[in-house]
């Protein structure tokens, strides 16, 4: 009987949540923290080359520009986890200014906010195996690597191979399986 | 299995056979059918577990970003598993992410979630749970049921194929175990055969025929092995029991015998014997047993020795110790006893009781009866034989010694006789007369006496004369004092003697202390004269230390004077030219020893013992009780009389050993 109690509840709270988008920060996860569940789940399926870590556990850095709710959720998430990937311990960088960009992380969140420098700040990090994620139509073809799509009250993936090819980093199948692969510019 | 007992082992055999190859099938289906259910199960497991490792491998992504239509999508593929019924994908929290159910198969709610790996048949069907992970990290869980039908349709034939199985492997097993068993079986069946006929026909020369080499062939070899033993067992058993009937034959023979002559010993015997057996049955008697109790046959039947015990109580005369002295042996079987019954009628039996031994336990005892009442009459005749006897010995020493006083009285009495011839001589010749022829001269010339005195010449030689005279007188009065001087010392000899002999002569049991060597001189003085006579030169040995005794002297003076005597008849009896005599007294520890050594003629070796005995003598004028009162007397005073010779003309002595005190004279 559990199972149908569990879906009277979960139809309870997709309606609610559906009327009440107020109050959805306080009931199910925040779009900051979905989007920091998606960003720490990323290195799982992405595969970067050796160069890019100086030691076998060496952290994972995600660096965060321009969306300090994000990277507030992040840091909660990894203060409450301690998660690994690989052997290599998850580390927040939120970058003040895009000096910060070269060589100092490993996943590069862009705010949408920053959408007018979004090719500035590709073209920075081009050679420095960095997957960069966004959430902005225009992001893949800016030259970013994964746009996150809001859509039916989930996020979708939209992913640019051409991009991430270029910057030597191998997306796994898994990802790809639940992502619509996009042709965009390479950076 | 008492079933199997009787049957034949042929039979035995085949069903013990097809048994083992039953329960051997039973177990090789059992196992065939178990493994198959198991593998089968296993092989579901497998399959299923790796369609589940596919779903979740695909499904991370779909998890990981909230995607439930690729999940579903993925779901969707399982429709190339005809098993598969129904499959749904929880996310991390438990809820359900998506379902898939087959088409045509019953609807379906997924079941509680499980976070960890696992399966469970349940019914029909096989529900398993395996977790998707991404990196380590837990994304949901995938469940996936499968239907169990073909398995059943499986199971469904085994009972076929098993039954089967087991019909062609009993025909085989049968076929072949009746070829086979006629390998073990004849061997076994031809042991029997024989064994059987040496059990019938008790003929041990029939032999089993060797088939194999195996342990059937090691069995028969010991087997027909056994029957030569048998053989030469038997026949040596037949030979041993012949010969050991003749020993037997011989045996009986020789115990009849020895029956027959106990029996006859026993009837020979003048005694009366009984053998009494532990438990107080009589064994077996003489006739004489029975006479000499004049015991009633109706105790004898009775065969108990109580029952002769209460008879014979009546004789006896002390019938309480009687009783109880056999009392006291039945406790003491081990004991010999001999004593002295008295019965009432005067009889007087000797009893002698000696246990009877069967290598060394005593299993009874036997009873001798001896009639010594003839013998106990004579005791008492020669007891007083002898008293009267030892009373005629002593007269006898008396006597010996009133001859040797006579002897010596009737010596002093020819000194006597000389003294009072001599003394009469001399009186005949005296010169008292002389003076009566002077007297009657002066009578002559009384008034003219002094002129005869002075004139004449008769009257004057007178002067002369009487004094010439009275010189005679004057001699011959010494010469007759000095005469009766002896006479009385003759006579005073003889009073001396006959006091002596009046001093040994008195009656007896009268003891005195003495020196010993006074006794020793006082016998030598009695044969003094004999001693003199026959030129016996006499050594006193005297021992200054010996001391006094308490004896009856009379008796030991008889014994000394017998010996001295003795010793002087073998001095003169040798014919030797030095005839000695020695007396030795000495004195031993609480004894005085008297030892009369001569070097007379000695006694042979055969003699010295029956020198004492009564009526022996040497001599031709002997009467042979000397030596034999000599003993007695010694005997009597606590002493003894030993006698030792070196051979015939070697001398003997003879010592008297005295006690100091006289023994304890018990009445």
């Amino acid at each position: 009987m559990g199972w149908r109690l569990a879906l009277l509840w979960l139809v309870g709270v997709v309606l609610l949540s559906g009327l009440m988008p107020a109050k959805a920060d306080s009931q199910g996860p925040s779009e900051a923290q979905l989007k920091a569940a998606f960003l720490m789940s990323f290195p799982k399926y992405v595969e970067w080359p050796a160069a890019a870590f100086a030691q076998t556990n060496s952290p994972v850095v995600l660096g965060v520009l321009g969306d300090d709710n994000t990277a507030g959720a992040l840091e909660e998430m990894i203060a409450s986890t301690h998660k690994t990937v690989n052997g290599h311990p998850i580390m927040v960088k939120r970058i003040g200014s895009d000096d910060d960009l070269t060589n100092t992380c490993h996943l590069l969140f862009v705010g949408p906010s920053e959408r007018a420098r979004f090719g500035a700040i590709v073209a920075k990090v081009k050679d420095a195996h960095v997957l960069t994620v966004s959430q902005s139509e225009d992001f893949l073809a800016q030259g970013g690597m994964i746009n996150l799509v809001p859509k039916d009250r989930r996020l979708h993936l939209e992913v640019n191979l051409t991009a991430s090819s270029q910057a030597h980093l191998k997306i796994g199948s898994a990802l790809l399986s639940v992502a619509d692969v996009v042709k965009g510019k390479a950076n | 299995m008492r079933l199997l007992h009787n049957i034949s082992l042929r039979r035995k055999q085949m069903v013990i056979i097809m048994l083992v190859s039953t329960v051997a099938l039973l177990f090789a289906c059992a196992g065939f059918v178990g493994y198959n259910v198991l593998s089968f199960r296993r092989e579901m497991v497998q399959k299923t577990s790796v369609l589940a490792e596919v779903v979740a491998n695909t499904c991370t992504g779909a998890l990981d970003f909230n995607d439930p239509k690729f999940a579903e999508q993925a779901l969707r593929a399982l429709r190339a598993e005809p098993g598969l019924v129904a499959a749904c994908v929880y996310d991390r929290n438990g809820g359900v992410f998506a379902v898939y159910n087959r088409e045509g198969a019953p609807a379906f709610t997924p079941p509680p979630f499980s976070r960890w790996a696992k399966q469970e048949f349940s019914g029909n069907f096989l529900r398993l749970y395996r977790p998707v992970q991404a990196q380590g990290d837990y994304l949901g869980t995938v469940f996936l049921e499968s239907d169990l039908t073909e398995l059943r349709q499986r199971l469904m034939q085994y009972p076929l194929i098993v039954s089967w199985l087991f019909a062609a492997s009993l025909l085989a097993a049968f076929i072949i175990s009746t070829r086979l068993q006629r390998i073990i079986c004849n061997p076994i069946l031809h042991l029997a055969q024989v064994a059987r006929s040496v059990a019938l026909d008790k003929n041990y020369s029939v032999r089993a025929v060797k088939q194999s080499s195996d342990e059937l062939g090691q069995l028969i070899d010991g087997f027909n092995e056994m029957l030569t033993q048998i053989q030469e067992r038997d026949t040596a058993l037949r030979s041993a029991h012949d010969n050991l009937e003749q020993r037997v034959r011989a045996r009986t023979a020789e115990l009849a015998n020895s029956l027959s002559l106990l029996n006859a010993t026993l009837e020979a015997t003048g005694d009366g014997i009984v053998a009494v057996d532990l438990s107080g049955r009589i064994v077996c008697y003489n006739n004489k047993f029975a006479a000499m109790w004049h015991v009633p046959a109706g105790v004898l039947e009775t065969g108990s020795h109580e029952e002769f015990l209460a008879y014979s109580a009546t004789l006896v005369k002390n019938s309480d110790r009687y009783l109880a002295r056999i009392k006291e042996l039945s406790a003491h079987p081990e004991a010999e006893v001999l004593d002295v019954l008295e019965l009432g009628g005067g009889q007087v039996f000797e009893r002698l009781i000696r246990p009877q031994r069967t290598d060394q336990a005593v299993v009874g005892r036997v009873l001798n009866f001896r009639d010594i009442t003839e013998r106990k009459r004579s005791e008492l005749r020669l007891e007083e034989a002898h008293r009267e006897l030892v009373q005629a010995s002593r007269q006898a020493g008396m006597a010996e010694v009133a001859t040797s006083v006579l002897h010596n009285v009737g010596n002093v009495l020819t000194s006597v006789n000389t003294s009072a011839s001599v003394v009469l001589d001399r009186l005949k010749k005296s010169k008292m007369a002389s003076i009566s022829l002077v007297a009657g001269l002066l009578r002559e010339h009384a008034n003219d006496l002094g002129d005869f005195m002075t004139r004449d010449p008769k009257g004057q030689q007178l002067p002369a004369y009487l004094d010439q005279l009275s010189g005679r007188l004057a001699d011959e009065q010494a010469f007759l004092t000095s005469e009766l001087e002896q006479l009385k010392k003759h006579i005073e000899h003889i009073n001396q003697i006959v006091a002596m002999q009046q001093n040994y002569a008195r009656a007896g049991g009268v003891t005195e202390t003495v020196k010993p060597t006074e006794l020793v001189e006082d016998a030598l003085r009695m044969n003094a004269d004999a001693l003199a006579r026959h030129d016996v030169k006499v050594v006193r040995e005297f021992d200054p230390s010996a001391p006094d005794i308490t004896v009856e002297k009379h008796k030991v003076l008889q014994v000394l004077v017998n010996l001295i005597r003795n010793a002087k008849y073998a001095c003169d009896e040798s014919g030797r030219d030095e005839k000695r005599l020695n007396i030795v007294v000495a004195r031993a520890t609480d004894r005085v020893r008297i030892t009369v050594v001569d070097n007379g003629v000695g006694i042979p070796k055969e003699n010295l013992l029956k020198i004492f005995n009564h009526g022996f003598t040497t001599r031709k004028d002997g009467h042979g009780f000397g030596l034999h009162s000599g003993a007695l007397a010694a005997r009597e005073i606590g002493g003894a009389l030993v006698a030792h010779s070196d051979g015939p003309g070697l001398g003997a002595s003879f010592t008297l050993e005295l006690p100091l005190q006289p023994k304890k004279q018990i009445t």
